[in-house]
């Protein structure tokens, strides 16, 4: 009788925190709510510990990369002497005012991209099973880091979103989480639609009319219409470029003539590999008014001039 | 000798390293995700543990995972609390004996965990990203890493003392 009284207790505890998990997931799931304050107290006390167990790895990463980089380096050093030749000579052929005017536009082009206030940070911590979804930086609430704050690489290149910022850290979503949108932008036709991500596949741009002309290779920038990034942020480049599925209820003849879908699906290679991806910026909050309206006009990013970024 | 609570405490801190490590270990070495330190802690313990105490450490473990890593509260929680019943069940009906049967159920359990995982993200509509060979992968990484670590480490720390010991006897 104890016996089966006591596997009862076991029972009802199992299934007892069973269900209660699956209704803390199904409160976040259907809510769209992360239960900030309870992660908040249990990241108050994880979050420091990851920021140390990063510097302390940081420190014996920089101590072996030192030591492997004094073992290569007379041999980088001589390929680098060469390359630098190389440079100085395609430098001297090359015409003074396309490299003034090249240069012109990618001053023009990082001031736009990146307006505000950013603060530097690194990757603390991520999980394998999520990497293409989420990682955990070192910078927190305390840094002035906010919630749906841009997150880019030090060259504008888009990384994601602050999805929850705590004290000490801040979860960033990646662009390519399955659940990530972004408004995005071809540069040449200027058509807009909507990025989402795709794990370890290429992002998807959503929404391209059929008789938008796209270029593979062609680059993808943040729209600024999703009201989270910034505008003219490098999302990535087409790899592909699809017809959508035909309208449901077309006739066959329209259907043999390709002229019934509405969208392209097009891929895009991200600009930034997100598993290589060590340091970023995050947009801090604006304390700024918004610029006048006469304001000048931004310069406009092309599909073959100078990249914002392409660093991870 | 050691009182419930101070184990408990010790139970405690220990997942919150294996956590910490779990989530940091990748950021130097992508390769290093594919073992599940949080479950190879886990499954052990659950062997060695009466089924409440199993039920509680995989709770435990589970909701610092999900903390650590940021997204779903509960997710690896649930999936880890289940497995760890299992396990603890497991030890309760057959004598689990050798380093290398714990290793085999280590890594059939990290399988379970991941499907179980796989299968709440699918039942709540959410996206996953792992494919079922990447799974099996993991869980067979885990697994062989478990046993190099629970029949390798006291081999080498038997086999040093052996030495050391013949040290001191060669002066």
């Amino acid at each position: 009788m104890q016996a089966l009284s006591r596997t009862a207790r076991n029972a009802a505890l199992l299934l007892g925190l069973l269900l209660g998990f699956f209704l803390l997931m199904s409160v976040q799931v259907n809510r769209g709510s992360t239960l900030a304050t309870a992660r908040g107290a249990v990241t108050g006390v994880t979050s420091p510990l990851q920021r140390i167990g990063a510097a302390v790895g940081g420190l014996f990463t920089n101590t072996w990369g030192r030591y492997v980089g004094l073992v290569g380096a007379a041999r980088e050093n001589e390929e680098l002497r060469r390359l630098n030749a190389e440079l100085e000579r395609r430098a001297a052929a090359g015409d003074a005012a396309r490299r003034e005017n090249q240069r012109l536009r990618r001053l023009a082009a990082a001031r736009e991209i990146l307006p505000g206030e950013w603060v530097a940070a690194e990757v603390a911590a991520r999980e394998f099973t999520r990497r293409y979804e989420v990682v955990v930086i070192n910078r927190g609430s305390r840094d002035g880091i906010a919630k749906d704050a841009a997150v880019t690489t030090a060259g504008g290149a888009l990384v994601g979103r602050v999805l929850e910022a705590n004290l000490w850290t801040s979860t960033v979503q990646l662009v390519t989480d399955p659940l990530a949108g972004v408004g995005g932008r071809l540069v040449s036709s200027r058509a807009t639609g909507l990025v989402s991500g795709h794990g370890s596949d290429p992002l998807r741009l959503d929404y391209i009319s059929t008789r938008t002309e796209i270029a593979e290779g062609e680059r993808v920038v943040s729209s600024g219409e999703d009201g989270i990034y910034p505008a003219d942020l490098l999302i990535g480049e087409v790899v592909s470029v699809d017809i959508g599925p035909p309208v449901p209820g077309t006739p066959i003849v329209s259907l043999m003539r390709g002229e019934t879908a509405l969208f392209k699906i097009v891929e895009l290679r991200p600009a930034v590999d997100v598993l290589q991806l060590e340091n970023v910026l995050v947009q801090l909050p604006s304390t700024e008014p918004p610029p006048a309206e006469d304001a000048e006009t931004p310069a406009e990013p092309t599909g073959t001039g100078s990249p914002p970024g392409e660093d991870g | 000798m050691v009182s419930p609570l101070g184990r408990a405490v010790r139970v405690g801190l220990g997942l919150l390293f294996v956590g910490t490590l779990q989530t940091l270990l990748p950021n130097y070495w992508l390769a290093l995700g594919h073992i599940d330190f949080m479950m190879i802690a886990v499954g052990l313990l659950a062997l060695r543990s009466h089924f409440r105490s199993a039920v509680l450490i995989g709770a435990v473990g589970g909701l610092l995972q999900d903390s650590l890593a940021g997204g779903i509260i509960g997710l690896h929680a649930f999936a880890k609390t289940a497995v760890a019943a299992g396990l603890a069940a497991i030890a309760d009906l057959f004598a689990v004996r050798g380093q290398l049967a714990e290793a085999l159920i280590v890594g059939v359990a990290t399988a379970l965990e991941a499907m179980i995982v796989r299968s709440l993200l699918a039942f709540l509509e959410w996206p996953g990203t792992d494919t079922l060979p990447q799974i099996a992968t993991r869980a067979a990484i885990t697994g062989l890493i478990c046993g190099i670590g629970t029949v390798g480490i006291p081999l080498a720390m038997a086999s040093w003392k052996r030495r050391r010991r013949g040290g001191l006897r060669w002066n």
